[in-house]
């Protein structure tokens, strides 16, 4: 099985997420078959199936996936992605891998979904330990702001799959995206801002820049890139 | 639909632009217009004319928890205050059309509007700053705050229902999620929720851990040719349905039989339909149904008051609608005919998704390709 060619998977890089879209999802997060998915990883511990713990929202293309894959061989990652053929590249593309690699590329997967409407379909309360948001679509005009995948309503979303003490990866080239997220962020109780010193010791950050499509684009034209992350921390207030 | 709500000795119904006002005590009844909208300066012709010329269609009507205020909202965006005499006592434009006001523990308002956002507006304050407290993706169908004062708990059109902490919404409680339509009307005793949805069933649930603990398929009580028909009318919209939406909820605890009653009405149903739950076993069944000529809104506390082609009241009896004779009641709807004949038509056909395929298309195309492909 052959590695899929990616022009035959463009599609612009913009979808309305606010659309009826039509979408399989599971009513609850207990339905939800992620066996499917994993299905090596979900017979080798049949017994206490494996949750997934990351979660890439807006995937693009996968090179994330694939570059985390290796370095944490025992957490389940799960790549969302809103457009079709963008997100069958990725299936595809996994699938080839680990025809090419047996037992290898065994933790991560693809789905398509619309992340801003779905995510508590898929995750129960405090499921996830990272969630990442690379270089998301700016949606630069102000009457598009609300579609952006970062805004103050949908931080509570995220702020409620995530575990205490989860982490949120942010990575964008527009300058104006990055501000925005950073005082989203924040400017939200449930979340803290982490240190350059202390990135420093995340093995994750390096493969930030280089590892996705987009990543690689921007760097072709000398782009700038800049890097925000968070900790998902408890609720400070405290209501006696 | 005409919304008809009972508070201690009143009935209100609020019907297009009007509120009538029926008091029981005094055997009175009044009749209230929502006043014209207090326009902020900074607005435009455009806008202005906008505001004017739209129906002040009453969306939601609600009492504040001391009995003292009443809130309104209507389809021209504003926010109506009223006190106990009916006087104003704020009257505000709100950015987006509200599909339902209530009141906190402390008598601010909470305005949850048709693009998903809930907004808090102190009742205090001049200044009308309202601050964003949460949002869903699609409208807000109905809002309500559990008597403790600690948890909001909002419901979509995206089949969802959250239960935000309050006054701090940022923090998701959890998700009560199983409804496979838009959720229409929630409604809550002590520690249970109770939702309606377009699916045709009434869930309960633990709404702090999101777990479902009960659910009536009320389709089960209705004539099988108005699905049918309600089916064939939303082919031609090119949507599926497989249940009769529910329209509205009401509940209604008895402390003689320590059971929780609900009443729903159906979309195209010209009747309601009575329920009673055993709270601690979690089992619910069907107690009776009451059917009128046509249904334009009821209210169930322990009576029920129902608006059809005139006003009735009944009282429940050995599990049973018997009705009562209120005086009071009888020349309302005739005088009040004008503005009963306003209601408008319910809205529910439009919560339904129009869904387009994209997918499908595509796999065909590929499958194509690579067809194609095997025999070069």
């Amino acid at each position: 099985m052959s590695l899929p060619q990616k022009r035959f998977y463009r599609q612009r890089a913009h979808s309305n997420p606010i659309a009826d879209h039509c979408f399989d999802y599971p009513q609850t997060p207990a339905l939800m078959d992620w066996s499917k998915y994993y299905p090596e990883k979900f017979k080798e511990c049949a017994e206490s199936p494996p949750t997934v713990e990351f979660a890439d929202i807006g995937c693009g293309y996968g090179g994330l996936l694939i570059t985390l894959s290796p370095m944490f061989p025992n957490s389940l990652m799960i790549g969302m992605e809103i457009r079709v053929k963008v997100s069958d590249y990725v299936m595809d593309r996994i699938a080839a891998l680990r025809t090419q690699n047996p037992s290898e590329y065994q933790n991560i997967a693809c789905l398509r979904t619309n992340a801003m409407k779905y995510l508590p379909n898929y995750f129960r309360k405090g499921q996830l330990k990272k969630i990442f948001f690379l270089y998301p679509d700016p949606h630069f005009k102000k009457a598009k702001h609300k579609w952006r995948i970062v805004n103050q309503s949908l931080l509570a979303e995220y702020a409620y799959v995530l575990s205490e003490g989860g982490i949120v990866y942010t990575v964008t080239d527009v300058k104006d995206l990055h501000e925005w997220m950073v005082q989203h962020f924040e400017e939200h109780p449930l979340f803290s801002r982490i240190s350059d010193e202390e990135l420093k010791l995340d093995p994750i950050i390096e493969k930030l820049y280089s590892s996705t499509e987009e990543g690689q684009k921007v760097s072709r034209n000398n782009g700038d890139k800049f890097l925000a992350v968070f900790r998902r921390i408890k609720d400070p207030l405290v209501i006696v | 639909m005409v919304l008809l709500k009972r508070n201690s000795n009143e009935l209100l119904i609020a019907a297009a632009d009007s509120i009538i006002q029926c008091n029981f005590d005094k055997s009175t009844d009044h009749h209230i217009k929502i006043p014209d909208p207090i326009l902020p300066d900074n607005l435009t012709k455009g806008q202005i004319e906008v505001l004017k010329s739209e129906v002040r269609t009453i969306t939601s009507l609600e009492f504040s928890t001391n009995g003292q205020y009443t809130v309104v909202s209507t389809e021209n965006k504003q926010v109506v205050v009223y006190d106990q005499h009916f006087n104003v006592v704020k009257n505000f434009i709100v950015t987006r059309a509200a599909s339902k006001v209530c009141f906190t523990p402390e008598n601010d308002i909470l305005v949850a509007d048709k693009t998903g956002d809930v907004y808090l507006y102190k009742l205090s304050s001049d200044v009308d700053q309202p601050v964003l407290l949460l949002g869903h993706l699609s409208v807000i169908l109905d809002m309500l705050l559990s008597k403790c004062g600690k948890y909001i708990i909002t419901c979509d059109r995206d089949e969802k229902i959250r239960v935000s902490h309050f006054p701090n919404c940022y923090n998701i409680a959890s998700y009560c999620l199983g409804h496979t339509e838009f959720v229409t009307s929630i409604k809550l005793f002590d520690e249970v929720l109770v939702s309606a949805s377009g699916d045709g069933t009434v869930r309960f649930w633990d709404f702090i851990t999101g777990n479902q603990l009960g659910l009536v398929n009320v389709n089960e009580h209705i004539d099988p040719k108005e699905l049918s028909d309600f089916s064939q009318e939303m082919d031609k919209e090119k949507v599926e349905v497989s249940a009769l939406p529910i329209i509205d909820l009401q509940v209604h605890y008895d402390d003689n039989s320590s059971r929780l009653y609900f009443a729903v009405s159906v979309y195209h149903c010209k009747s309601i339909q009575l329920y009673s739950t055993d709270l601690k076993k979690m089992v619910s069944c069907f107690v009776t149904k009451l059917s009128v000529d046509m249904l334009l809104g009821f209210s169930f506390t322990s009576e029920l008051y129902v608006l059809s082609n005139q006003l009735l009241c009944f009282q429940l009896i050995k599990d049973d609608f018997v009705e009562k004779d209120l005086p009071l009641l009888q020349p309302l709807h005739h005088k009040y005919k004008v503005i009963l004949s306003q209601a408008s038509d319910d809205f529910v056909t439009g919560l339904y998704k129009r869904k387009y395929d994209n997918v499908q298309e595509y796999l065909e195309r590929k499958k194509q390709r690579l067809e194609g492909n095997n025999k070069c």
